[in-house]
């Protein structure tokens, strides 16, 4: 347990460090639709460990499967819809300054980060449950 | 020996090293291209997701 604390303190460090030097705690608009993929993928793969390591039953899988189908489906549509509204970064790769994204888009940005809350909450129940369990143990 | 809860957690910093990483090499902004390259692999990494589901079956999670 020490050495898992241990961990995550220094890999949020890391983390928090990086975003510092780079600046990312302001990113674009579709910098921070990346992000939020890269977040999916990220957790995709933790919870496939999960799964594979036995510590996620089938149905707690599902459950997270809809809902990072749901975070990815809001993001993606998000992400269309801002390229239709800004075609400037759609061709050139270049933020575009003048452009702000539409209503639509920042709806479907909202609920898929809502969506994304959601997830959240419902992990750490799970890590409370872990920990719950293991103190019983113990 | 690391227990499966360890190796979770190192799992999960090293996708976040990983994130910071990506995002540093990228910059701020990003090009188009690259976004759909996430979005396609998110999607990809949802599947193993639901493939590694689907392998576990109905057998209860282990405490």
């Amino acid at each position: 347990m020490k050495h898992l604390r241990l961990f995550l303190a220094v890999a949020l460090a890391v983390v928090l460090t990086a975003c510092a030097t780079t600046g990312i705690g302001k990113p674009t608009f579709l910098g921070t639709i990346d992000l939020s993929y890269k977040g999916i993928t990220a957790m995709s793969n933790t919870f496939t460990t999960g799964v594979q390591l036995g510590k996620f039953g089938k149905k707690d899988a599902d459950n997270i499967v809809t809902m990072l189908r749901t975070i990815h489906q809001g993001l993606s549509v998000t992400q269309d819809l801002y390229l239709q509204a800004c075609p400037v970064q759609a061709l050139t790769g270049q933020p575009d300054p003048a452009c702000a994204p539409p209503v639509a888009a920042l709806l479907r940005f909202n609920a898929a980060d809502t969506a994304m809350k959601e997830l959240q909450k419902y992990i750490d129940a799970q890590i409370a449950r872990q920990v719950q369990l293991q103190g019983a143990k113990s | 020996m690391i227990g499966p809860n360890t190796l979770i957690a190192m799992q999960m910093g090293m996708e976040l090293i990983k994130l910071a990483r990506d995002a540093m090499a990228s910059g701020v902004d990003v090009k188009v291209a690259d976004l759909d390259r996430s979005r396609t692999e998110a999607a990809a990494a949802i599947d193993r997701l639901q493939a590694a589901s689907d392998a576990r079956g109905a057998a209860p999670a282990v405490p």
